[in-house]
Parts: C-alpha cells; sequence; structure tokens
C-alpha cells in the first residue's frame, strides 16, 4: 500500500545516475516510485503525479539551471488541481558559490516543501517524506 | 457617390465621420459632447449636425457605430492562479474591448465579494482550473456570487469537469449563464477566442440597452462593437494586410487617453531561440489597458512617476486636476507634450515583456517573460494629446527602445504613424463594410513621420 511518488530530472538536465540511485532506495522503502527519468517538463511531472495520484513530486537538477525550470511549478499544481502536494527538490540547484541557505529559502519561497543539498543520502529524503506524510495524516 | 457614416460614441464625445466609400475619403468630421444621462441621441444629432455644416447635406448608406459610453463595457474577472487562469481571463475579456474593472485570484473574499456587489458590473467572467484540474475553487467561488443576490450576466470558462455545477448553481439563483470553453484547459494553451465573442455578443444584445443608449441600435447597421475593439480591429487588419494589399507586419498601436493608456500589439512575441521563456506565453494579438494611467482624469499618478518637475508645470497640473477637461494655449505644449510621454513610456513597458540574464554553468543564458517588441515595424500613436499636438514625436519617443534600460523589450526601430485625425475606431468600422477599402483609408490618413528614429 505505498504511496506513490513521482521523481525526474527537470530541464534540459540528462543527468541520470542519481535518478536511478533514487529510485532504488525509494522503492526500497516501500514507495511506488513513478520514474519519468530525464528531460521532464513541469507538464508531465504534474500530468503524471494527476494521473496516478500521487502524494509526492520529488525534483532533481543537476546542472545548474534548477531554478529557473522550477519556477512556478507550485503555481501550476494548483490549477492542476494538486495544489497541496509535496514538492521536494534536490541536486546543483543554482550554479557558483551561492551558500546553500540562500539556494534553500528561495525555492521554500517558491512552494517547496523541502530542498536538499549535493552530497544528501537518498536515507534522508527518504525519513523526510515519511515524515513529512505522516504529519499530513493527522492535520 | 456612396456615402458612410461613422461614429464614435465616446465616454466624452460623439464623434462623427464621413467617408466617401467610392474615393475612399475622410469628407469630414465633427464632434459634440456625449449625452448619456439625457439622450444619448442629442449628443449624435449635434456632432452630426456640425458635421453637415462642414460637408452639406448628405444621404448615408450606412450608419456604423461603436461605442465607450457609460463606462464603456465593465468587466470583472476571477481566476484561481493569479499567473496563470486570471491573466488568461484578464486577456479574453481584453480582446474583446472590456474594461477589466477589478481581477481576482483564489477564492473570494469578503472585500472581494463586498466589491462585487456594490459596483455595477456589466459582465462577470468566471474561470479557474485547467481541463481536469481544480474543480473546488471555482465551484465555491460560483457559489459566492450566486449568493450575492445580484444579477449580471455570468461567463464560465474555467475547468470543464466543473461546468456542470458551476452552471446549475448560478442558474438556481437567477444568474444568466454562459458557458465557453475553458480559457486555460492545459497549463500551455491560452484559448481566448470564444471568450472574447461571447462578451461582445452579450455587450450587443444587453449591456448596450441596459446603459439606456439602445436607440442607437435602431439607428446602427451594423452590431455595436465597443470602441477599444474598432481599434483593435484595425490595428490587425493594418498589420496583416487585406486582399492584395500587403500589411505592414509586426505593429504596436498606442492609445494615450485621458482616462486610460491603451496599448495593442498585433505580434507573434516569442521569436528568438536563443531565450529560454518564462511564464505563460501571451497572445498575438494582445490589448492591454492601464487603468491608473491617463493624462487627464488619472493626472496624480502619471505626475508621481514624474518625479520633481520643473516649476511652471505644478500650475498646468493644477488646472488638469481642477477642470480635466482644460485646453492650454502654446504655452502649455511643452507640459502636455512630457505627461502624455511618460503615459506612453510607462503604458509600453508594462505591456512588454522583459529579458533578464541568468547565470548558468555554460555561462549567461537570457530568459524572456512577456512578449519581445523589439521587431516591430509600425508603431501607430492615437488618442486625444497625440492628435492635438504639433509635436508628437515628443510623446511617441517613451515607447521605444532605450539603451539606459536594456530588459524592456519595446519596439526598436519601427517606422511611426501618427493618427492626426484620429481615425483609428472609425477604420476599425469601415472594416466591417470592407477590409480593403479600410486598410487604404488608414494608409491615406495616417501620418507617416519618421522611418528610425532612435530613443538616445
Amino acid at each position: 500500500m505505498g504511496e506513490n511518488i513521482i521523481l525526474g530530472v527537470i530541464g534540459a538536465d540528462v543527468h541520470s545516475v542519481g535518478i536511478r540511485i533514487l529510485d532504488y532506495a525509494f522503492t526500497a522503502a516501500g514507495f511506488k516510485v513513478v520514474n519519468l527519468g530525464v528531460m521532464v517538463s513541469q507538464q508531465e511531472f504534474i500530468d503524471a503525479a494527476i494521473e496516478t495520484n500521487a502524494s509526492a513530486i520529488l525534483v532533481s537538477s543537476l546542472y545548474g539551471h534548477g531554478e529557473l525550470d522550477c519556477r512556478g511549478l507550485r503555481e501550476r499544481c494548483e490549477e492542476a488541481g494538486i495544489g497541496r502536494i509535496l514538492l521536494y527538490a534536490g541536486g546543483n540547484l543554482v550554479v557558483g558559490k551561492t551558500p546553500f541557505e540562500v539556494v534553500e529559502n528561495r525555492f521554500l519561497a517558491m512552494g517547496f516543501d523541502r530542498v536538499f543539498p549535493p552530497g544528501t543520502s537518498p536515507e534522508e529524503g527518504i525519513s523526510c517524506l515519511m515524515a513529512d506524510l505522516k504529519s499530513r495524516v493527522r492535520s | 457617390m456612396d456615402a458612410v457614416l461613422l461614429a464614435d460614441i465616446g465616454s466624452t464625445f460623439t464623434k462623427v465621420y464621413s467617408v466617401d466609400l467610392d474615393h475612399i475619403e475622410l469628407m469630414g468630421r465633427a464632434q459634440a459632447p456625449t449625452t448619456v444621462h439625457t439622450d444619448v441621441m442629442d449628443g449624435f444629432e449635434r456632432a452630426l449636425f456640425e458635421l453637415k455644416t462642414l460637408t452639406g447635406s448628405l444621404h448615408f448608406s450606412r450608419k456604423l457605430i461603436c461605442s465607450s459610453a457609460a463606462g464603456g463595457l465593465e468587466v470583472a474577472v476571477s481566476g484561481l492562479v493569479e499567473s496563470l487562469t486570471l491573466k488568461a481571463a484578464k486577456h479574453a475579456a481584453l480582446g474583446a474591448g472590456a474594461k477589466v474593472i477589478r481581477g481576482f485570484h483564489h477564492e473570494l473574499t469578503n472585500e472581494d465579494l463586498g466589491y462585487i456587489k456594490e459596483h455595477n458590473i456589466d459582465i462577470f467572467l468566471l474561470a479557474g482550473g485547467t481541463d481536469g484540474g481544480n474543480k473546488e475553487v471555482i465551484i465555491s467561488n460560483a457559489r459566492h456570487i450566486a449568493g450575492l443576490g445580484v444579477n449580471f450576466p455570468v461567463v464560465v470558462a474555467g475547468n470543464r469537469n466543473a461546468s456542470d455545477q458551476v452552471t446549475a448553481i448560478l442558474k438556481n439563483a437567477g444568474m444568466d449563464v454562459f458557458v465557453c470553453p475553458n480559457i486555460l484547459p492545459d497549463l500551455e494553451t491560452m484559448e481566448t477566442g470564444p471568450v472574447n465573442n461571447i462578451i461582445r455578443q452579450i455587450f450587443m444584445d444587453r449591456i448596450i440597452k441596459a446603459k439606456g443608449i439602445s436607440a442607437l441600435n435602431e439607428l446602427s447597421d451594423n452590431d455595436i462593437v465597443p470602441t477599444p475593439y474598432a481599434v483593435l480591429k484595425a490595428s490587425k487588419l493594418l498589420s496583416e494586410g487585406a486582399g492584395s494589399l500587403p500589411g505592414l507586419g509586426c505593429l504596436m498601436t498606442v492609445d494615450a487617453g485621458g482616462a486610460t493608456t491603451d496599448v495593442h500589439s498585433i505580434c507573434d512575441g516569442y521569436t528568438r531561440d536563443d531565450v529560454l521563456y518564462e511564464g505563460l506565453q501571451e497572445p498575438r494579438v494582445m490589448r492591454t489597458v492601464e487603468g491608473d494611467i491617463g493624462v487627464r482624469w488619472n493626472i496624480d499618478s502619471i505626475l508621481a512617476l514624474m518625479g520633481e518637475l520643473p516649476g511652471d508645470y505644478d500650475g498646468f497640473a493644477e488646472r488638469v486636476k481642477k477642470d480635466p477637461s482644460v485646453l492650454f494655449g502654446p504655452e502649455g505644449a511643452a507640459f502636455e507634450t512630457e505627461v502624455a510621454a511618460k503615459a506612453v513610456e510607462t503604458a509600453v513597458g508594462r505591456h512588454c515583456g522583459t529579458l533578464t540574464k541568468q547565470f548558468t554553468p555554460r555561462g549567461a543564458r537570457f530568459v524572456q517573460k512577456g512578449k519581445d517588441m523589439t521587431g516591430t515595424r509600425a508603431l501607430v500613436a492615437t488618442g486625444g494629446p497625440v492628435s492635438r499636438s504639433s509635436k508628437p514625436l515628443g510623446i511617441i519617443k517613451g515607447a521605444l527602445f532605450n539603451e539606459s534600460n536594456p530588459e524592456s523589450l519595446r519596439p526598436e526601430n519601427p517606422d511611426i504613424y501618427i493618427d492626426t485625425d484620429y481615425i483609428m475606431a472609425s477604420a476599425g468600422l469601415l472594416s466591417e463594410i470592407s477590409e480593403e477599402k479600410a486598410l487604404i483609408y488608414m494608409n491615406k490618413y495616417l501620418r507617416r513621420i519618421e522611418t528610425g528614429v532612435r530613443n538616445d
């Protein structure tokens, strides 16, 4: 009875290794992972989430365009009727030496629920997702 | 000779034009104050009388009318997300020639509902949700509106899967409902055409009557259209051409008025292949209205944008505030030009998109938001201040691309056309008889003043 979650690398990014590791780890933890692969548009993330009644969208980005690619995703989710879905982002989200706190705050302001820096272990993401889903059920 | 009468029943003036269709010649034009509070026909008859003193007695084979009298067409719109369905809804209403008096997003608040109840809204456009998307907000907003006990026509153009329920709620409250396809069926597509048509249909069928100007209906040989729609139609024709006559291509019309400043563009604003696009793409045929930017009734906000004024300008400004219809002699020309230039600069800036630099591992990339108008071939300047001015270039220069603000994608190197005789709305009307004749009429009476003017 695992929850459906959507996984993908957004935009024109083709880094495919990390997403395979996440797919493996989240599946092993009991989630039903819909892995959309690389070069996924916002529309594809949203369509897949609607079809599968997913409880979270996990966006990966490693090529430094992450902020551009992710802008407006929350608003589009609202319009598409899944405004409350959990949105996670992780990877090399912004180019350069921007401190992670700055990047995190930008993504939180864009409506993401959690933001992960490079080097985060899959387990950390999994425990965050479990905690968020549990608190959703309670509220 | 085949003479037709074209009339623009404006909020302040009723303007009449007689055009000889055989020679495509403007035989004369005249105006008189619009009289909506007594009988709209009084002002019309007076303008016609003035016209006939110029042209002599005439028989008109046809009479065509547009109107922005009695507040024009006042539409309130609501969507779900501001940058998505609300934006699409605004474009749909503006493209029909309406005035968007308020735009709401997400759930209507008590304050919003208070506004809707108190203001005499002509039409409410209710949107929200893509097809198969969010239903809750549009349904809840329909309930709120139904509960107000007011009666205005409601155009429903939201999530198709919520339409039945929304329609039932409004009809049960005794309201007239017009259902259209969703203005945002999916997150990439804006579909404003059907809403656009239905709004003009409602305007013609009922709003004219409701505003006590239905005598115009009996007089006219056309379906009366809102004046801004006639201007948009003329602009479209000038850009696209008609029959064997070529158009001017990418075009922008700036209509600086006493109360508002309108900008129309007929242009595909998304042609660069070296930039990333952000946000919903705006329509090729697009109209924006700046309700806070008008050189007479809304001069305060323009003055605020101008910052510190030269000493003698204060006096002129005070006189405009006391009497918005005051006319100045040559001594006020510099003041009027600068105020109008600021209005044009601001309105065009809001209409055009922006290009900003973002840094990525592969170097700088450019992100475009809104329409790129730098390739505009023709810039048409119309409106009272422009037709009155002896130096219209001084007004229109504010519309042009400026090196000091390169992010704003304004027209870079257009040919400039001045509407000295104030004919754009009448040209839109004339196009209902013959598009080719309307185009020849515009080519004849718009004054092309300079090519390749740059604002530097």
